[in-house]
């Protein structure tokens, strides 16, 4: 593991709500270039070690180093993109699924800049990548959950960044969006990119990701997958759930 | 036909009707980001706090002037929107008890007071009560020349911030992480709807003033998809309610202005909630009945 270069490193990183830890001293590299899994049984800290990440989360101590790029607070921070869980906005805000995508380029305009032809052209391009083209004129409080993720991707993908962090981007996906967003992912990952995934079907870890991180408060594994996707990790992570071990097999 | 004419043409009219469909647009165009952003209640909060900043004013300068009797009112109203903020952020008590704690706080503080002043001499003349219900027709023109300034100033400010404001609105987190800081905008943003609210205090009181802010947007919502279209309809209808409200009162009921300008606008809002397009709710009802009557033709069989 030492020769691999990391996207971004993490020291003594514990975090709480209130004063209940959710994570505990968590010690991270998470290598350049790699589809990374994180793992782990609901409530976690998957979404609470993202959000850490993306700088959304205040660790009671530790913190997040990105080696590859520069991420300052207060800057912008084009070189990261961050998918949030789609339930986590109100989908009846009054916009259409374009404007929602044009987001992704607010970051690079700074202040005060307003999108024009320009954002609407990537907008529309990056649209078509996730297949949702004739959709651009919709009103988002009338897309499926599907749709929103792949909403959400578009507005990702558009954001042109190094590092990808995504929460739960399969959930309400169907096998076939979900088999073409795997593909735009494993896009990424070849043009040199880092994208972090928040994953919860153990069945397609192998065939999807490369590198896993199996988390329950503590990391249990840290590495390749074939190196640390085993049942006895996932033991570790899930407890004694006979039917998550299962399944996973 | 001819009375409404003269009072059309009336100066004091003229007056009222501007600065209320003034405040109409302001508290249209800032309610509708109040509205999306889920904090509707917090101006009912700010403006019920804004009721001992203007008795406090008085008895500290003993002025009878609006703006500085206004100042009042920003100071207490911007000091109870910070400490709602605290509360919610550093404990567990969750935004809506934090509000109607701080709201009947301050609220009866502000009556106490407000007792007490109307015992005083001069008090009396200062027409501190006015601000309790409002009372349109004390607008002299210098107010409303400051609802204008203050008008613009906003306007200027909500259309400076229009990307980052919708940004912000939608999905405060992923702007965070682009580099919007929620913070700055959040006290951007709050200080303008204070700021929306204590222009309306002298024309409809701290509690109605809360409906002006709300109503207008709930209303535009029901006719449009996009953002900018709600903003400007809310401010059509704050502005028409403001109008019509100030004709009703002045010229057929001799009622006072402010209600009668909210009983305005909340018709609006009634009404777009029945009959708007999509959204209205005879139009759904509409189309579950068609749903059935298709369902039932096909027998429920290729379902
Ligand atoms: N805002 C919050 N306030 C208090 N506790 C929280 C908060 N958010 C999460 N938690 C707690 O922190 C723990 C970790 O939550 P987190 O959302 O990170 O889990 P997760 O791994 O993403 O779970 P899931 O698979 O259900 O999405 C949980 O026990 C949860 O109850
Ligand atoms: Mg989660």
């Amino acid at each position: 593991m030492a020769e691999e270069t990391c996207a971004l490193e993490i020291h003594d990183l514990t975090v709480a709500y209130g004063t209940k830890p959710v994570l505990w001293d968590i010690d991270l590299c998470i290598p350049k270039g790699k589809l990374v899994a994180i793992i782990g049984p609901n409530g976690a800290g998957k979404t609470t070690l993202i959000k850490s990440m993306v700088g959304l989360i205040k660790p009671v101590s530790g913190g997040v180093h990105f080696q590859i790029i520069e991420v300052k607070k207060g800057k912008f921070r084009n070189k990261i993109a961050y998918v949030p869980q789609s339930g986590s906005v109100d989908w009846d805000f009054p916009a259409t699924v374009l404007d929602v995508v044009m987001m992704g380029r607010y970051g690079h305009l700074g202040w005060f800049k307003t999108p024009g032809r320009n954002e609407k052209n990537m907008a529309l391009e990056t649209l078509d990548k996730v297949g949702m083209r004739e959709y651009a004129n919709r009103q988002i409080s009338q897309l499926s959950g599907g749709q929103q993720q792949r909403v959400f991707l578009a507005r990702a993908l558009i954001q042109d960044a190094e590092i990808y962090f995504m929460d739960e981007p399969f959930k309400g996906v169907d096998a076939q969006t979900e088999k073409s967003i795997v593909e735009l992912l494993k896009n990424l990952k070849t043009e040199g990119k880092t994208v972090i995934v928040v994953h919860h079907d153990l069945q397609t870890v192998t065939s999807y990701f490369d590198w896993a991180i199996l988390i329950n408060l503590r990391i249990i594994a840290n590495g390749s997958v074939e190196e640390v996707f085993n049942e006895q990790n996932l033991n570790l992570t899930y407890g004694n759930r006979e039917h998550l071990k299962q399944e996973a097999n | 036909m001819e009375t409404l004419i003269l009072l059309l043409t009336d100066y004091t009219f003229q007056t009222v009707a501007m600065g209320s469909a003034l405040l109409g647009i302001i508290s249209g165009v800032l309610g509708s980001f109040a509205v999306l952003r889920r904090q509707s209640l917090l101006g009912d909060g700010v403006s019920h706090a804004a009721l001992p900043g203007v008795v406090i004013a008085f008895l500290l300068t003993g002025s009878k002037d609006t703006e500085i009797l206004l100042l009042g009112a920003l100071l207490t109203g911007l000091s109870a929107t910070l400490i709602i903020m605290s509360i919610v952020r550093y404990s567990r008590i969750k935004f809506d008890s934090a509000l109607a704690l701080i709201m009947s706080v301050f609220f009866g503080l502000g009556l106490v007071l407000l007792t007490y002043t109307q015992r005083m001499p001069n008090a009396h003349q200062a027409g501190l009560k006015r601000f309790i219900y409002g009372q349109a027709s004390t607008l002299l023109q210098r107010d409303v020349v400051m609802m204008a300034v203050c008008g613009i100033v906003l306007l200027t400010v909500v259309v400076l911030f229009w990307k980052e404001f919708k940004l912000y609105s939608f999905n405060p987190e992923f702007a965070e992480t682009i580099g919007f800081s929620g913070k700055i905008l959040n006290i951007i943003l709050s200080l303008l709807v204070v700021l929306a609210i204590i222009i309306g205090l002298q024309t409809v009181g701290v509690v109605l003033m809360s409906a002006m802010l709300i109503a207008p947007a709930v209303a535009a919502r029901q006719w449009s998809n996009r953002l900018w279209l709600m903003v400007v309809l809310a401010a059509v209808f704050g502005a028409v309610s403001g109008v019509v409200g100030t004709l009703f009162s002045s010229a057929f009921v001799k009622l006072p202005t402010g209600p009668v300008i909210v009983v305005c606008i909340t018709t609006i809002t009634i009404f777009s909630l029945l009959f708007a397009p999509n959204r209205g709710i005879l139009h759904r009802i509409y189309l579950r009945r068609k749903n059935r009557v298709q369902f039932k033709l096909n027998g429920g069989a290729n379902l």
